[in-house]
């Protein structure tokens, strides 16, 4: 049998960003959006430098801690993040560029579907990015994609 | 208690010479690596203006926070600079630059360099903390101001 690629998962029609969105462009951007999602970051050739997650946007709501707090994790009281301090600055202060996690998983178009549904589980991601050989965003696997994708080959849909 | 984990007396400048934002960045740079917390300067220098050039971090109010994440930085670093005549930072409201808090951070500290961004954004939204800056006569007295307002 013929291994399933990943492109044949991957969405295609996505939402990039570069890195000078600022962080109220950035937001509004998602605004509606109904998922939890994993942004692409890329340059003026498309080359995907990054993603933004949620996480770091979470820490943007956090106050400083001092380091014997930061080194426990439980410690952390996320009740903080809900003061309501307005902070309108931080919103063209802080751009994408600033937030940007550069250490990121991806995968190829050309790669196994299985390989990446187990670099997915391996990693506790529900997305990931996808490239072509020049790292170029080509699109995003989601594991709903790869379910999709499986029950289609099941004839299903 | 955060800000002034890192922000120490030898990288508070209270009478910044420079007149133009790169000046003002480069004279910060250096006391930072004065005190041996930056890897290779210029590239410190070149990766903050960069970040510049993606968009002003003049935020208003006088204020200027140049920051950028970089590998000449080991951990995190901040300095804080006054120029009573003002630096042109191409503000978010036009108006000249007088307080400049400079950061850098290892690529990998995203955590902790968002979190004091936010914190530092918070304190400089408050007129009264601006305005003991301005008024400060030493390095020893920003640091005693820092303390006072930060939680």
């Amino acid at each position: 049998m013929m291994k399933m690629q990943v492109i044949e998962a991957t969405q295609t029609d996505i939402i990039k960003v570069k890195r000078s969105l600022t962080l109220r462009g950035l937001l509004d951007m998602f605004k509606d959006f109904h998922t939890t999602p994993l942004i692409p970051v890329v340059d003026a050739q498309d080359h995907l430098i990054g993603v933004v997650c949620p996480e770091n946007l979470l820490d943007l709501l956090r106050p400083a801690q001092a380091k014997l707090f930061r080194n426990i994790p439980f410690m952390e009281m996320d009740e903080d993040a809900f003061d309501l301090e307005s902070i309108p600055s931080m919103g063209e202060l802080i751009i994408v560029d600033d937030i940007v996690d550069t250490n990121f998983i991806s995968v190829k178009g050309e790669d196994s579907l299985e390989e990446a549904y187990k670099i997915m589980r391996l990693n506790k991601k529900e997305r990931l990015p996808v490239v072509d050989a020049e790292g170029k965003i080509v699109g995003i696997l989601g594991i709903f994609d790869i379910i999709w994708r499986m029950f289609k080959e099941k004839e299903v849909v | 208690m955060v800000v002034s984990d890192y922000l120490k007396e030898k990288f508070c400048l209270v009478d910044l010479q420079a007149t133009d934002k790169e000046g003002a960045i480069k004279g910060l740079a250096e006391v930072l690596n004065d005190g041996g917390k930056i890897i290779d300067q210029e590239t410190f220098m070149k990766d903050v203006l960069e970040r510049e050039e993606l968009g002003s971090t003049g935020i208003g109010n006088n204020v200027g926070i140049p920051h950028a994440r970089t590998k000449a930085v080991k951990g995190f670093v901040i300095a804080f600079g006054r120029s009573t005549s003002g630096i042109e930072f191409k503000a978010l409201d036009g108006e000249k630059v007088n307080l400049i808090f400079l950061m850098g951070a290892d690529p990998g500290e995203l955590n902790l360099y968002l979190r004091i961004l936010a914190e530092l954004s918070k304190l400089l939204m408050n007129s009264t903390f601006r305005e003991a800056l301005m008024s400060a006569n030493s390095a020893a007295e920003v640091i005693a101001v820092v303390k006072k307002f930060e939680k």
